[in-house]
């Protein structure tokens, strides 16, 4: 008896040595990045890169190696469902393919459109494929995106991954809530999604022009308070501004200041640049390091009202108008404080209120002010006022309070005046 | 009378009972899939908990009342020869109902979310081998893996509670309780009939010591599980939302295989799945030793082990056959469907018993005899 159990130990020890299943690693090629589109006959096409790491190992740059040891190559096929056309990849591949490794999940703005509700039901049923992948909007021809160049990494996909998640570096954009975060917003009442976009650069093979992008919907790409809504030419694509959605389709662009309004609004904003006219001069550049806001609703007489109240925690990183004669900001002055203070809320405000503008006029609530109104006044909203809630949305009163906290001077106590 | 040659503590009964609840409650989470408790779903578990409690006192405090006897020993003396033999066989049909749905959904999971090109016959016939080895080996080699089972399957399940944490929002829990009562108590049933799992106590009885801890370490079991499934509830609901959530399969492994807790440390999903690995093993094992030994006094067959292998393979063909797919397996715990059948399979003996217990014991009252 002690020998049949010893025997079954050892079955069961051997079948928990790392790799489950019968597939053998070597027979198997790893997609990194996911795209999916849309045809004029309507049939989706699933976009696919896969990595080669034996020649991304090296180092070189995909132009100067010989044909087939590229760090990567792009694949397309056709399908009637999202699925068809992923498994439609297949035929032109040598060995199984495996989507459990995608870093990130892009859609083209022409699917985005038409709805994405078919995609998200593709991952959030497939067994290989994981909600923590980043989704983006792509503003462009999505096989050229995923075939551009990036100086940072080899593989696209990988640059494409870290630009959709920041982690240290500053970015005003809104960052990639994963697709997790991107389900639960389009499942949750009184709430739609809002998705990164990204950008494939004139010049870099875009098809569908970009002057309908997010970035030609800024009002004031080079207003005072900061870069957001510019771009980088020198780039193949750039990762700025937001598509908002109504339900599973994509109604809208949203600039960089808009996306920057809503983050703030969403609690999502983080490490974000603000420059503020400085009281002493020129400009003021914060580093917004920290954004807790929180959205509460009233209902009185049959109308409902949302307050938004945004805590915004910052640093100065630089000011300009330093010529000479000019002393800049005295950070020990703290009604010199005071002033920088209510210009960054004003400034935080005014983001606020421009992607509020925005969510109006698209009807979409990428904000959140129903599920607010949902999760505080349930009562109201199953007495009607979810099932009007988007004929309410343009007119609902919203105030913006937003509080902002300057933490440090950074190094200097005064301005380097010379 | 049952053989007391075999003796656990009652910390290791507390362990099975705890493992074994936890393992199937966390893994389709019926407190959130069966019902429409949606973001009260954490609600509908405490209520489950406190239903438990008392179903575990009912069945633990009868069981206490007749020493060194089982379940198929006093439902004989209470509801006499023929309608006891009946219950005793529908008890014996419950151990092989648990363990054979245990281990299926357990290899649905296996086949939906690790291994779809493996058969489904093979990770049955595996565990139910399993389940049919620790019987063999007898109830105190079982209590001692689930002793040592036990802080790592606790630390699994807590590693991937926190694993998820980053990833909660607290907004998905709201609005709380709006919709009243109604809604929570939907999802109460199948949990609360899942807890038929306490009919092992009324075999497990006369093997326990000290006695006089029995019915805590029963009623222990209860108010611990109870309490763990509905934080896991409300932090499934936190990260994957009620309506995600509650639309998932296999809501624990969703939770698990959505989240990242840092850049470097993702697919936490294994560790919920060995856990629940281990969690099968303790209660697959409990359920066939219980049922083989109810079995063996119904057909008074001395040696339990004689029934311990045709029990294994009634629980692997049952688990291959009683259900066609994963869809069958998910409609068979929907309500009221399978509550009623606990009510009736399970509660109406025990009410009859307890019913007959009362009544002997104010006759005797009444008589003035003394004793049981």
């Amino acid at each position: 008896m002690r020998l049949i159990a010893a025997l079954a130990a050892l079955c069961l020890a051997l079948a928990a040595t790392g790799c489950w299943d019968r597939k053998e690693p070597d027979d198997m090629v790893f997609a990194v990045a996911l795209g999916f589109d849309i045809d004029d006959d309507g049939d989706y096409v699933a976009i696919a890169q896969f990595a080669n790491p034996a020649a991304a190992k090296g180092g070189v740059p995909p132009s100067s190696q010989p044909a087939g040891s590229a760090p990567f190559w792009t694949d397309c096929a056709k399908g009637r469902t999202p699925f068809d056309a992923l498994a439609n990849l297949s035929p032109a591949l040598s060995r199984e393919m495996t989507v459990s490794n995608i870093e990130v999940l892009l859609i083209s703005e022409r699917l985005a459109r038409r709805g994405i509700a078919p995609i998200m039901d593709l991952v959030a049923r497939d067994n290989e494929l994981r909600l923590t992948v980043s989704a983006a909007v792509v503003n462009g021809d999505l096989k050229s995106l995923l075939e551009s160049q990036f100086p940072e990494d080899p593989i696209p996909a990988l640059s494409i991954q870290r630009m959709l998640n920041p982690i240290h570096f500053i970015d005003p954009s809104a960052m990639s809530p994963g697709l997790l975060q991107s389900i639960a917003d389009m499942l949750r009442p009184g709430q739609d999604l809002l998705l990164p976009v990204l950008r494939l650069n004139a010049g870099a093979g875009s098809e569908s022009g970009a002057e309908h992008g997010p970035d030609s919907a800024s009002d004031s790409p080079s207003d005072s308070k900061s870069g957001v809504g510019s771009t980088s030419p020198g780039h193949a694509v750039t990762h700025i501004g937001s598509a908002a959605f109504h339900r599973d389709r994509m109604i809208g662009w949203l600039d960089g200041h808009e996306s920057r309004g809503a983050n703030f609004a969403r609690s999502r904003s983080q490490h974000t640049p603000v420059s503020v006219r400085s009281p002493a001069g020129g400009l003021v550049s914060i580093h917004v390091a920290h954004v807790v806001s929180t959205v509460s609703s009233r209902y009185m007489d049959g109308d409902v009202s949302i307050l938004i109240k945004a805590k915004v925690e910052g640093h100065v990183q630089g000011q300009t108008g330093l010529e000479e004669g000019q002393a800049g900001v005295n950070f020990a002055d703290s009604e010199s404080l005071r002033d920088l203070r209510s210009c960054l809320a004003q400034c935080v405000r005014e983001d606020i209120e421009h992607a509020l503008a925005k969510s109006r006029e698209y009807r979409s609530d990428f904000i959140g002010l129903g599920n607010a109104v949902y999760r505080r006044l349930p009562r109201a909203w199953r007495a009607g006022v979810g099932d009007r809630w988007y004929e309410l949305l343009p007119d609902v009163e919203v105030d913006i309070e937003v509080e902002s906290t300057l933490t440090s001077p950074g190094l200097l106590r005064e301005s380097l005046h010379y | 009378m049952a053989n007391t040659a075999e003796v656990i503590a009652n910390r290791q009964l507390t362990a099975i009972l705890f493992m074994m609840r936890t393992t199937v409650v966390i893994s389709f989470v019926p407190l959130l899939t069966t019902g429409d408790a949606a973001q009260d779903a954490w609600a509908a578990g405490l209520i489950t908990g406190l239903l438990l409690t008392l179903v575990a006192w009912g069945v633990a405090g009868l069981a206490a009342r007749y020493p060194g006897l089982t379940v198929v020993d006093y439902s004989r003396l209470l509801l006499g020869r023929f309608l006891g033999t009946m219950v005793s066989l529908v008890i014996s049909w419950h151990f092989l109902l648990i363990a054979a749905t245990d281990i299926r959904i357990y290899a649905e999971l296996m086949r939906v979310a690790f291994m779809p090109n493996t058969p489904i016959w093979f990770t049955v016939v595996a565990m139910a081998f399993l389940a049919t080895l620790g019987a063999w080996f007898g109830i105190e080699p079982i209590g001692r893996t689930a002793d040592a089972f036990l802080p790592i399957f606790a630390a699994f399940v807590a590693l991937t509670l926190l694993g998820a944490a980053p990833s909660f929002n607290l907004h998905n829990l709201q609005p709380v309780l709006a919709r009243g009562l109604r809604p929570v108590l939907s999802s109460v049933w199948t949990p609360l009939g899942i807890g038929l799992q306490w009919v092992s106590v009324g075999m497990l009885f006369p093997f326990l010591i000290p006695e006089s801890r029995r019915v805590r370490s029963v009623v222990l079991a209860a108010v611990l599980s109870s309490a763990l499934l509905a934080i896991v509830v409300a932090v499934l609901v936190g990260v994957l939302g009620a309506d995600l959530g509650s639309k998932s399969l296999f809501p624990f492994l969703k939770m698990a295989r959505s989240v990242r807790p840092t850049r470097t440390i993702e697919r936490i999903e294994i560790l919920g799945t060995v856990a629940w690995g281990l969690g099968l093993f303790a209660g697959g094992s409990t359920m066939v030793y219980c049922g083989s030994r109810a079995l063996s006094q119904i057909l008074r067959i001395a040696e339990y082990r004689k029934i311990v292998p045709i029990f294994g393979v009634l629980v692997a063909l049952y688990s291959m056959y009683a259900y066609k797919d994963a869809f069958q397996l998910v409609g068979f715990f929907r309500p009221p469907g399978f509550p009623l059948l606990i009510a009736l399979t399970a509660g109406v003996p025990y009410a009859l018993m307890w019913a007959s217990h009362l009544a002997r014991h104010l006759g005797r009252r009444r008589t003035g005899g003394a004793g049981k």
